[in-house]
C-alpha cells in the first residue's frame, strides 16, 4: 500500500512539473509582455518598464523563467500579484475553502440524485420509468451547469421573488445563510454529475443483480430489498468512485464559472479576475494549484478505489 | 467438394471484375441510415434536430428575419409578439435572428475543433500507442498533465495567451479537447494492434506507416465518430460559456453565451432574453448528446449478435 | 519430383543445394517484469536453440503441444518476431543482417498463413484490398494490372472474380483461408509459412485446404513450415518432421519415418494420442501413457525437460541434458538418453 501510495504521488509530481512547463511555454505567445500592459496608462519610461521587467524576471529565457519558478515552488513561493503584491500562495489558500465547499457539495448532490435515479431505473427496467430516467438524465447533462444555475435564479426570481444573499459568509459563522448561498450552485453544478452517475449505477446494479454470486444470496432465501442494497450495491459502489473522478474536472471547471454568477469568494473568481488584470503571476499559478487540486484528488479517489476492492488492493501490491 | 467451392466456381457474370469499383456505396449508406434510423428512434430524433440546427446555421441569412445587429431603437425589451417572436434585447435586437446567427458561431466552432482534435487527437494517440514503451509513455504523460487542469480553467488561462478571437478561442479549444481523442485513439491501437489481421499484415511486409493508416485507422472510426458527437456537445458548452464570461466570441457578433450574458442584466424585465438563448443551447448539446448516446448503442459490435 | 532430388542433393551436391530456409541455434527468452520498476525476475524460454533447414520445394512439419514455441519458431524464422540470439539463412542471405529495403525485399519471397481465416483479415478491407495489398506493398502491380493480377489469383484459389468487392464476413471459413492463401501467393513467395492453417476449419474443409496447398505446391515450386498440432495432417504435407517439446526440438526426421517408428518418448506419447492411431509397435503402445502436464516454461525441469511426464526416465534424466543423437537411419535424431550408444541405452 505504501509502496502504490508512493507510486502515485510520484506520478501525480511528474504531471504536475508538465503542467509548469506547459504553462511557461504557452506564455511565450503572449504577444506584449506584462510590463507594457501593466504601465500602458501610466506614462512611465522605457527605462521604468525595464527596471520592472528586471524585477519581474521576464527579461530572462523561459527556461531560466520556469528554473526560477520551479526552484521558489519547492520552497512553497510561487510568486507574487503584481497588483496586490500579496503573495499567491496566500491569495490562494484564502479563497480555497469556498471552492472546495462548492465543490463537494456538488458532487455530492449529483452522486446521491444519480445514485438514487441508477437505482430506480434498475429496479424498473424495462419499464417507462426506466426509458423516462434516461432521458431525464442525458437531458440533465446538456443543460450546461451555468445556464441551469441562471434558470434557476431566474425562475425563484422572478415567480418567487427569492435571490440568494449576496455576501458570502462561512458555514461556522451562519450556516443558514451560507446553505441559502451555496444551495443553487450546489445544485447547478451537480446537474451535470446526475446523468453519468445514474447511468453507471443503473448498469453496474444490472450486471451485479444478474451475477453467480447474487444468485446464490438469493437462493439462502434473502430478501429482494436486501440482495439489491446489502449485496448488488456495495458492488456498484467502485463503478461510482470511478465516475467521482470523471465528474470533478467538470465541477471543479464548473464552480469557476457559479462563483462568478453567484459572487462566492472562491479561486475561481480568484482567477477569472487575474485574467481579467493580466495578473500574469496570479494566473500562471492558480491554472497550476487548479491541476494540483485535481491530481491530489485523483491520488484520493484511487486510494478510496484500492481500499474498497480488496481484489484491486491485491492486484497492486503484487507489482501491477 | 462441398459448397464452398461450388457456390464461387460458377462461371462469373460477365467480365471477370463487373461490377465496377466504386468506393462510396450511396445505396449502403442509406442503408445504415435506415438501420439507424429503426433501431434508435432517439437517435434520429436527434439527427433530425442536428440538421436543422446546421441548415439554419448555413442559410441564417435567409431565415433570419431581422439583420441580428439591426437596432430596432423604439422598441427595446419587448416581449414576444408577431413582428418579434422571440421579443427583443436591450438594444431593441430581434431575439429570434440573433439566435439563428449564433448558431453559426456555435457551428463553426464547433465542427472546426471538433475536426482538428480528431485529427490532432487520432494522429497522436495511434502514433504514441504503436511506438509504446518510452516513448508512449512521454506524450501519455503530457496529455495527463493537459487534462489535469479543469477544461474550464485551462481555458481561461489560455484566453490570457490569446487574443479574444474565434482563432483563438478554437486553438485553445483544441488543446483542451485533443487529449480525450488521443485517449479514445491509444486505448483503440492497442486493441487492435494484437489483432490478427495486424500480424498479417506485417508478415506481407507492409511499413509501420502503412499498418497504421490502412488498418489500424479504419477499425477505430465507431469509437471516434461516438466520441466526436459527445465532444461536440462539449465544445459548444465551452464555448457558449467563453463567450458568456466574455473571453469567447467577441461582441457584436451573435452568439448564444454572450446572449444570455447580455441577458442575466435584464432577467426581471425581459426573462425571454435568458430563456431563449438557454434552452436553443441545451437543445443543440442534447442533440449531440443523444446521438453520441444512441451512436454507441447502434455502432457496439457487441450488442448485435 | 522429390525424393531422386533430394536424396542426390544431400549425397552428392551437399554444397551446391542452399537450402531455402536455414535456422541455426534460434532462441527466444521473454523476460518476465515485476515490480513497479519492471526489474527483470527470470525469462520464459519460449524458443531454446531450434535449428532446421527447409529445402527448396520440401515441406517440413513442426509439431507439438500447444506452447511448445512452434508459433513462435516460425515468427522468428520470418523475422515477425526478433529472436534473442541464432542465425536465419534465407536462400543463403543472412536474414537477420537486413534492415529496410533489402528486409522488405526479402519478405515479398516469403508469406505466411495464419491460424485464424477471419481474424487474420482486416473486416474493413474488400478482398481486393486484402488480395492486393503484397502486391501494392511490394510495387508488384498497380491499377488495372494489379485488379487482374487478384483476379488471377482468387482464381488460383477456387474463388473467382465476382468475390473482388466484398468483404470477409461474407465468405465462409474455408473461403476465408483461401483468401489468406491468394494473399500469401501473390508476391509469388519460395517460402510459405503456415500456421496451424488448417486447425480452425472444419474436417471436410481441412482436406480442400490440404490439397490445394499441395497442387500449389506442385504448380509453384513453393517450400512449406507446415505447423500443426493434429498428427494426421502434419503427416498428410511434411516431407520432414520436426518435434518440438518445450521450446527445444526433441525428434527429426523422414515423416514417414517418424511415424513408421517414432524414437523419442515424447514422440511416441503424442502417436499414441492420435484416435484410431495404431502405434507400430507394442513396445510404444506399452509405453505411451500420457501423464502429467507441460511444466511452467519460465521454470523448466533439469536435465531432460521431458522427464517430468516420460514413463521411461531414470536419474540421468533429471541431471543431464541429452543432446540430438543421430538414429538409425539417415537425417534422423532424437534428444533421448536411451539412444545413447556409448551408454546402450540402459539405465
Amino acid at each position: 500500500m505504501i509502496r502504490y501510495l508512493l507510486g502515485r504521488l510520484g506520478y501525480g509530481a511528474v504531471v504536475l512539473v508538465l503542467v509548469t512547463v506547459f504553462v511557461f511555454i504557452a506564455m511565450t505567445f503572449i504577444p506584449s509582455d506584462a510590463v507594457d500592459l501593466m504601465l500602458a496608462d501610466t506614462g512611465a519610461s522605457e527605462e521604468q518598464a525595464e527596471a520592472l521587467r528586471t524585477e519581474l524576471g521576464l527579461d530572462q529565457p523561459v527556461h531560466q523563467q520556469l528554473a526560477g519558478f520551479l526552484g521558489g515552488a519547492v520552497q512553497g513561493d510561487f510568486g507574487t500579484s503584481f497588483y496586490t503584491n500579496e503573495p499567491v500562495v496566500d491569495l490562494f489558500l484564502d479563497r480555497v475553502p469556498v471552492t472546495l465547499q462548492l465543490g463537494l457539495l456538488s458532487l455530492a448532490v449529483g452522486t446521491v440524485i444519480g445514485v438514487a435515479f441508477g437505482i430506480l431505473a434498475a429496479v424498473r427496467r424495462g419499464t417507462r420509468t426506466d426509458g423516462t430516467i434516461r432521458a431525464v438524465a442525458v437531458a440533465g447533462l446538456s443543460v450546461p451547469n451555468y445556464v441551469v444555475g441562471l434558470l434557476l435564479l431566474t425562475v425563484l426570481g422572478l415567480w418567487f421573488a427569492w435571490s440568494p444573499p449576496f455576501v458570502y459568509t462561512s458555514p461556522t459563522e451562519d450556516f443558514g445563510s451560507w446553505l441559502q448561498q451555496m444551495a443553487l450552485p450546489a445544485i447547478a453544478l451537480g446537474t451535470s454529475a446526475v446523468a453519468g452517475t445514474a447511468r453507471m449505477t443503473r448498469s453496474s446494479l444490472l450486471e451485479n443483480l444478474g451475477s453467480q454470486f447474487i444468485r446464490t444470496v438469493r437462493a439462502k432465501g434473502a430478501s429482494e430489498r436486501l440482495v439489491l442494497y446489502k449485496h448488488a450495491l456495495r458492488n456498484s459502489v467502485i463503478s461510482v468512485l470511478t465516475l467521482l473522478g470523471v465528474n470533478l474536472g467538470t465541477v471543479l471547471g464548473g464552480t469557476v464559472i457559479l462563483e462568478q454568477m453567484f459572487s462566492l469568494p472562491g479561486t475561481g473568481q480568484l482567477i477569472f479576475e487575474s485574467v481579467q488584470n493580466r495578473d500574469y503571476p496570479v494566473v500562471i499559478a492558480c491554472t497550476i494549484f487548479y491541476a494540483g487540486l485535481f491530481v491530489v484528488t485523483m491520488i484520493i479517489i484511487d486510494l478510496l478505489y484500492a481500499l474498497v476492492d480488496p481484489r484491486i488492493r491485491a492486484a497492486r501490491e503484487a507489482g501491477k | 467438394m462441398s459448397s464452398d467451392v461450388m457456390r464461387s466456381s460458377l462461371p462469373p457474370a460477365g467480365s471477370p471484375f463487373e461490377p465496377p469499383p466504386r468506393r462510396v456505396n450511396p445505396a449502403a449508406w442509406w442503408a445504415g441510415l435506415k438501420r439507424f434510423v429503426r433501431s434508435e428512434p432517439l437517435g434520429a430524433v436527434s439527427l433530425a434536430l442536428i440538421t436543422i440546427i446546421v441548415l439554419v446555421a448555413v442559410f441564417a441569412p435567409l431565415v433570419a428575419p431581422y439583420d441580428p445587429l439591426l437596432q430596432h431603437r423604439t422598441r427595446t425589451t419587448e416581449g414576444p409578439s408577431g413582428d418579434f417572436l422571440l421579443g427583443t434585447d436591450d438594444l431593441g435586437r430581434d431575439v429570434l435572428s440573433r439566435l439563428i446567427y449564433g448558431a453559426r458561431s456555435s457551428m463553426i466552432i464547433g465542427v472546426l475543433t471538433t475536426a482538428i482534435s480528431l485529427v490532432l487527437g487520432t494522429i497522436i494517440g495511434v502514433v504514441s500507442g504503436f511506438l509504446g514503451k518510452t516513448k508512449d509513455l512521454v506524450i501519455q504523460r503530457v496529455m495527463d498533465a493537459i487534462q489535469s487542469v479543469p477544461p474550464l480553467v485551462l481555458l481561461l488561462f489560455m484566453a490570457v495567451v490569446l487574443t479574444p478571437s474565434i482563432e483563438g478561442t478554437i486553438i485553445a479549444l483544441v488543446i483542451v479537447i485533443t487529449p480525450s481523442f488521443n485517449r479514445v485513439a491509444r486505448a483503440e491501437t492497442l486493441r487492435i494492434r494484437e489483432e490478427p489481421y495486424i500480424e498479417a499484415a506485417r508478415a506481407t511486409g507492409a511499413s509501420a506507416l502503412r499498418i497504421m493508416t490502412r488498418h489500424v485507422l479504419p477499425n477505430m472510426v465507431a469509437p471516434l465518430l461516438t466520441m466526436s458527437s459527445l465532444l461536440f456537445a462539449g465544445v459548444i458548452i465551452a464555448e457558449s460559456a467563453l463567450s458568456f464570461l466574455g473571453i469567447g466570441t467577441p461582441p457584436p457578433t451573435p452568439s448564444w453565451g454572450l446572449m444570455l450574458s447580455e441577458g442575466v442584466r435584464y432577467v426581471e424585465m425581459a426573462p425571454w432574453m435568458v430563456f431563449a438563448p438557454g434552452i436553443v443551447l441545451s437543445m443543440a448539446v442534447f442533440a449531440f448528446n443523444l446521438l453520441g448516446d444512441s451512436l454507441r448503442d447502434f455502432l457496439d459490435p457487441r450488442l448485435h449478435r | 519430383m522429390s525424393a531422386e532430388t533430394t536424396i542426390e542433393g544431400q549425397v552428392a551436391g551437399a554444397e551446391q543445394e542452399v537450402p531455402i530456409l536455414e535456422v541455426r541455434d534460434l532462441v527466444k527468452h521473454y523476460p518476465i517484469r515485476q515490480g513497479p520498476l519492471g526489474r527483470g525476475t527470470g525469462s520464459v524460454r519460449a524458443v531454446d536453440g531450434v535449428s532446421f533447414s527447409i529445402p527448396r520445394g520440401r515441406t517440413v512439419g513442426l509439431v507439438g503441444e500447444s506452447g511448445s514455441g512452434k508459433s513462435t519458431t516460425a515468427r522468428l524464422a520470418n523475422r515477425l518476431i526478433e529472436p534473442t540470439s541464432g542465425q536465419v539463412f534465407f536462400d543463403g542471405d543472412d536474414l537477420l543482417a537486413k534492415r529496410g529495403r533489402e528486409l522488405t525485399a526479402l519478405r515479398r519471397r516469403m508469406q505466411m498463413i495464419f491460424q485464424d481465416p477471419y481474424g487474420s483479415l482486416n473486416p474493413r478491407m474488400t478482398v481486393l484490398n486484402i488480395v492486393g495489398e503484397p502486391l501494392e506493398v511490394h510495387g508488384v502491380a498497380r491499377g488495372k494490372a494489379r485488379v487482374a493480377r487478384v483476379v488471377e489469383l482468387l482464381e488460383t484459389v477456387g474463388l473467382s472474380g465476382r468475390d473482388l468487392y466484398r468483404f470477409p464476413h461474407q465468405f465462409s471459413g474455408g473461403q476465408a483461408q483461401r483468401l489468406g492463401i491468394a494473399r500469401a501467393l501473390a508476391t509469388s513467395p519460395d517460402v510459405i509459412f503456415c500456421d496451424e492453417s488448417v486447425s480452425a476449419l472444419d474436417v471436410s474443409v481441412q482436406a480442400q485446404i490440404l490439397n490445394l496447398l499441395k497442387r500449389l505446391q506442385h504448380e509453384h515450386g513453393l517450400s512449406y513450415l507446415f505447423i500443426a498440432h493434429d498428427l494426421n495432417v502434419v503427416r498428410y504435407m511434411a516431407d520432414e518432421l520436426c518435434v518440438m517439446y518445450m521450446g527445444e526440438i526433441v525428434e527429426r526426421g523422414g515423416s514417414d519415418a517418424v511415424f513408421a517408428e517414432p524414437l523419442h518418448p515424447y514422440t511416441q506419447m503424442l502417436l499414441a494420442a492420435i484416435p484410431g492411431h495404431d502405434p507400430t509397435t507394442a513396445r510404444a503402445r506399452e509405453r505411451a501413457t500420457a501423464r502429467g502436464e507441460v511444466p511452467s516454461p519460465s521454470a523448466p525441469p533439469s536435465g531432460c525437460r521431458f522427464h517430468t511426464r516420460c514413463p521411461l526416465a531414470f536419474d540421468r534424466c533429471r541431471t543431464e541434458a541429452p543432446r540430438l543423437q543421430p538414429g538409425p537411419e539417415p537425417g534422423r535424431a532424437a534428444a533421448c538418453h536411451l539412444l545413447d550408444t556409448t551408454s546402450g541405452g540402459k539405465p
